[in-house]
């Protein structure tokens, strides 16, 4: 990554552990040891089938600024154990935030507890497939530790940023860090251990323009996304500029024409085109949404089980690879919560434009005829049961030599978005509504005014099927989210969705303030 | 772990002797979380979660940092207080600055109650099989259900070197239910947000959703538009919710509302909605109650956001309040909506024809400047015809503000404890409301 945010002082490259003076690596892989050891032998002496355990120690910081005043400063340092027994064929969980051998005896049997008590529920005993034991180490490559910058540095920065904006002529300025790092171990009764060590990274702003005259405003937020990484995944220059930039573009949004619903072509920047990504392909392949386990949250599928290998998703030009693994992903690990290597997340979910494959967490790949997982858990933090969640999910570019402006030049009558905005789909992954920060008219092939209070409707597998242009990886942008939400009690997970910008005919837009 | 008012009263005075800044505030969470999930008529997931947070926010001058650990050793917690510390002392000075509260009086609650705080897994587990027998007595229905049950006993402690001190029990259960029938064609929902538990009733919420996803399964195609729509309170909470999340005064006066004025200022005062739109928060209120204080120790009292269809207050941190010379106004802990006698059964005979919305899903703000929403209907949208349900429909997707919501009200039901999919977590007891004018942009295929 080119260019940094700071003046740094410490621009050593490290890979392995992330030094920090406020937990000690070693005494915490002492303190996992003992842990771990109490709890699987607890489990084994009380007669559980498999039995693993997270141990966790977090770190977080956030600023949060608005104008010129540091709104927020917080931190926080969690630590805790979450352990799972699977006890004839039913899972029992409890976690704890102490860490200490007889604490980690008790939870156990208070999992094994749960899961005896929850037998009567359980007329389907769980099915675990062989699962490999690994002794293995993974650990995010950082440049820069944000956690090892001085304070000073991270508020100057994004005081001077709402201060460049201001000066641009915003009304307001808000902008924020996240910073989350963790060492996370695992071990399981088969016989694994697993250590990693996790940071990731979260910048933004939102200027705000306001007409106070005519009681109108317009914002428009940044379009860097949360990776993982330190402080070098943003490059300051380049940050500095949009502010100004997004400030001028909030203002002339203020002006802009509203757009006249109808039927038009779309063409998506990768800022926005991943959102969509997320909820209509990333969601609804699944497998636990599929089989009906999630229906009384975050939905089913549109998506049956025996449409693998034959459902027509998308246009044959459209490709989607779930993978662990792609530098700065929010959801690249050496291994996932339940203790597989990412090598096993490696798969197509779409592949010219059939789908491939579901996303799976251990014990259900028999449900579909498979022998095994791939490596598709998460639990967001020790106090949560790992469930099924996404690896990254990204668009394959075309192989073919491709530009945005080659896909704009094949555009009679449509619109250019750029940036997330709202977003919406229903509970099996139809329906859905997609907004944005950006809105250019394309007439003729040329990009023309902006547009305002754009948003487009449609359904998951006639949108892809509409899909009839792909940029070449030349314009390949990896975005995501720290906060997808799913499962009982919910859990946010970080993922990551890279694209390029793509083509889609005939979507129906509306105009958000017409249609209300 | 649930600390008693004593114990936790002694362990802040232990924290608090610890400071070496000007000031400090304490706020200590911790409790026990108990939960089973069912999928597809078996267990799916549980858990037992027992947690402790203490969040520390230290002040040297007007220089702040906030430090949240979960340690309970004094070892612990002074690392995490040096560390607040050190944080505040390298902060930029905040030009909003005020001094912590001083001793407040905090109203009394309704938010916990032994008979529910002396709830164990035995009994969550066992309310986990009533549902499962109400679904063997139905099995010539061909039911698949989901179901959530969330026990919570915790408790919150907040306390301050100025002399703050406040704490409050909790204990309350949660239960939601799906039910598909096996063939995708039919979906019904039915939920509860409860502090006694008296008034939770399994069998009747799984016999609701059983019968919503039964009648669910013949739908007739109705085209997007304008529908009279009566929504059932779990929908109503929903909108009613986000748009009282959005009543920031500060935003407002600063031109960046719904609920600002044009030419400046905000539209306090202006009956923005018709005379029978009343909604409140009140923390004392015995079937909903919420929290008595908020996090910066302001007392939550009651107050009137919309006093017959008056604007009557939005939320004032204590600086704006300060700087506007008005009263400081938290965030509600719980949303109350004044309602009437009739029932939802009395309100669909009195009903010509209308769309029943069971509940709402996936709502997200569109336009922040009219504050319109969509999302859309799930697990159980019918058509009400001469008094009667008469057909299910199809699922639609709505873009709608509930500010016209609420003006094009109709009619008013009887308030219930109610469980929202957005606004989840706070206590709830809101009316069906029947609302003329409701727009539908287009249909879900969604079951």
């Amino acid at each position: 990554m080119a260019g940094s945010l700071l003046s740094l002082k410490m621009p050593t490259v490290f890979s392995g552990p992330l030094p920090d003076a406020f937990w000690n690596y070693d005494q915490s892989r002492r303190i996992a040891t003992v842990v771990a050891e109490s709890a699987l032998h607890t489990a084994r002496v009380y007669g559980c089938q498999f039995s693993d355990i997270r141990i966790c120690w977090i770190l977080k910081e956030r600023i949060i600024s608005r104008e010129s005043r540091i709104e927020e400063l917080g931190g926080s340092f969690e630590s805790g154990m979450g352990i799972r027994v699977l006890f004839e064929g039913t899972w029992g969980f409890a976690s704890s935030n102490l860490l200490d051998p007889n604490e980690a005896a008790e939870k156990t049997k208070e999992a094994v507890e749960v899961a005896k008590k929850c037998l009567k529920l359980n007329p389907r005993p769980v099915e675990l497939e062989k699962l490999p034991q690994i002794q293995g180490q993974w650990h995010q490559d950082v440049l820069i530790d944000p956690f090892g910058v001085p304070l000073e540095e991270k508020t100057s920065f994004l005081l001077d940023l709402n201060d460049k904006a201001i000066k641009a002529g915003a009304d307001f300025c808000r902008s924020f860090f996240l910073f989350h790092k963790e060492l996370r171990i695992y071990a399981s009764s088969i016989g694994s251990w697993i250590e990693q060590t996790f940071l990731r990274t979260y910048p933004k702003f939102i200027v705000t323009v306001v007409d106070k005259k005519e009681g109108k405003f317009e914002s428009r937020s940044s379009f860097e996304p949360p990776k993982s990484g330190g402080l070098e995944i943003i490059e300051k220059k380049a940050f500095e500029m949009e502010v100004v930039e997004a400030t001028h573009q909030a203002r002339e949004k203020l002006q802009a024409k509203p757009v006249v619903p109808g039927i038009k072509d779309l063409v998506l920047h990768p800022t926005n085109l991943w959102l969509t990504i997320h909820e209509t392909i990333g969601h609804s392949t699944e497998l636990d949404r599929v089989m009906g386990l999630e229906s009384n949250y975050a939905g089913t599928s549109f998506l049956k089980v025996d449409q693998l290998g034959n459902f027509d998703f998308a246009n044959p030009i459209v490709t989607i690879r779930a993978d662990r693994n792609q530098p700065g992903g929010l959801a690249s690990v050496g291994y996932d919560d339940d203790g597989i290597p990412s090598s096993w997340s490696d798969f197509l979910i779409i592949e010219k434009g059939i789908l491939k494959n579901f996303q799976m967490a251990i014990g259900q790949a028999h449900w579909i005829g498979k022998e095994k997982s791939n490596g598709c858990s998460y639990a967001q933090s020790y106090n949560f049961f790992p469930i099924q969640r996404m690896p990254n999910i990204s668009l394959v570019p075309s192989e073919k030599k491709e530009q945005l402006k080659d896909l704009i030049s094949g555009v009679e009558d449509g619109i250019y978005i750029i940036g997330d905005g709202s977003w919406s789909i229903d509970q099996q992954r139809y329906n859905f509504q997609f907004g944005g920060q950006l809105f250019y008219e394309i007439k003729n092939g040329k990009i023309r005014q902006m547009l305002r209070d754009v948003i487009y409707q449609g359904n998951t597998q006639s949108f892809w099927k509409s899909c009839d242009g792909i940029c070449s990886k030349e314009e390949y942008k990896l975005c995501g989210t720290l906060f997808c939400g799913k499962g009982e009690p919910s859990q946010t997970a970080p993922v990551s969705h890279g694209a390029v910008p793509a083509r889609f005919r005939n979507i129906t837009i509306l105009n958000s303030r017409l249609h209300s | 772990m649930i600390l008693s008012e004593s114990e936790a009263r002694n362990f802040q005075i232990s924290i608090l002797s610890l400071s070496k800044a000007n000031s400090l505030s304490v706020e200590i969470k911790g409790g026990q979380f108990v939960n089973i999930r069912l999928g597809r008529n078996a267990l799916n997931t549980n858990g037992i979660e027992n947690s402790l947070k203490i969040t520390l926010n230290s002040t040297f001058a007007n220089r702040t940092a906030s430090y949240t650990i979960d340690q309970l050793e004094m070892s612990a917690i002074e690392r995490g207080l040096r560390r607040c510390e050190k944080l505040a002392q390298i902060s930029p000075p905040d030009p909003e600055f005020l001094p912590p509260l001083g001793p407040q009086h905090y109203a009394s609650s309704f938010s916990y109650s032994e008979s529910m705080g002396n709830l164990s897994i035995e009994n969550i587990v066992e309310m986990a099989v009533r549902i499962l027998d109400v679904l063997t007595q139905n099995q010539s229905q061909h039911i698949e259900l989901s179901s959530f049950i969330k026990f919570q006993k915790y408790f919150i402690c907040i306390a301050n070197s100025n002399g703050l001190f406040g704490y409050q029990k909790f204990a309350n259960i949660q239960l939601t239910a799906t039910a598909r029938t096996n063939d995708g064609l039919g979906s019904g929902w039915a939920g509860a947000f409860v502090f006694n538990i008296e008034e939770i009733d399994p069998e009747k919420l799984i016999e609701t959703a059983i019968q919503k996803a039964i009648l669910s399964k013949e739908k007739l195609s109705m085209a997007p538009g304008h529908y009279p729509v009566l929504l059932e309170p779990t929908a109503a909470v929903d909108l009613i919710g986000l748009m009282l999340f959005s009543m920031d005064g500060r935003a407002a006066d600063e031109g960046r509302s719904v609920f600002s004025k044009p030419g400046g200022g905000n539209r306090i005062g202006e009956p923005l909605f018709p005379s029978n739109i009343t909604i409140y928060s009140d923390p004392s209120n015995r079937q909903a109650p919420g929290q008595v204080f908020s996090n910066d120790g302001l007392p939550c009292r009651k107050i009137p956001w919309i006093q017959h269809g008056i604007l009557s207050n939005l939320i004032y941190s204590r600086y704006w309040a300060k700087k506007n010379h008005k009263e400081p106004i938290p965030e509600p802990s719980n949303i109350l909506m004044l309602g009437s006698d009739t029932t939802l059964d009395k309100m669909i005979q009195d009903i010509d024809k209308a769309i029943l919305v069971t509940r709402l899903w996936y709502i997200r703000e569109v336009d922040p400047q009219s504050l319109i929403f969509t999302g859309l209907t799930r697990d159980g949208t019918f058509l009400i015809e001469k008094g009667k349900i008469s057909k299910a429909v199809n699922n639609f997707r709505f873009n709608q503000s509930p500010l016209t919501m609420l003006q094009s009200v109709q009619q008013i039901g009887r308030a219930v404890n109610c469980i929202g999919s957005e606004i989840d977590d706070l206590p709830a007891l809101i009316p069906p409301l029947l609302v003329k004018d409701f727009y539908f942009t287009s249909t879900s295929e969604a079951i």
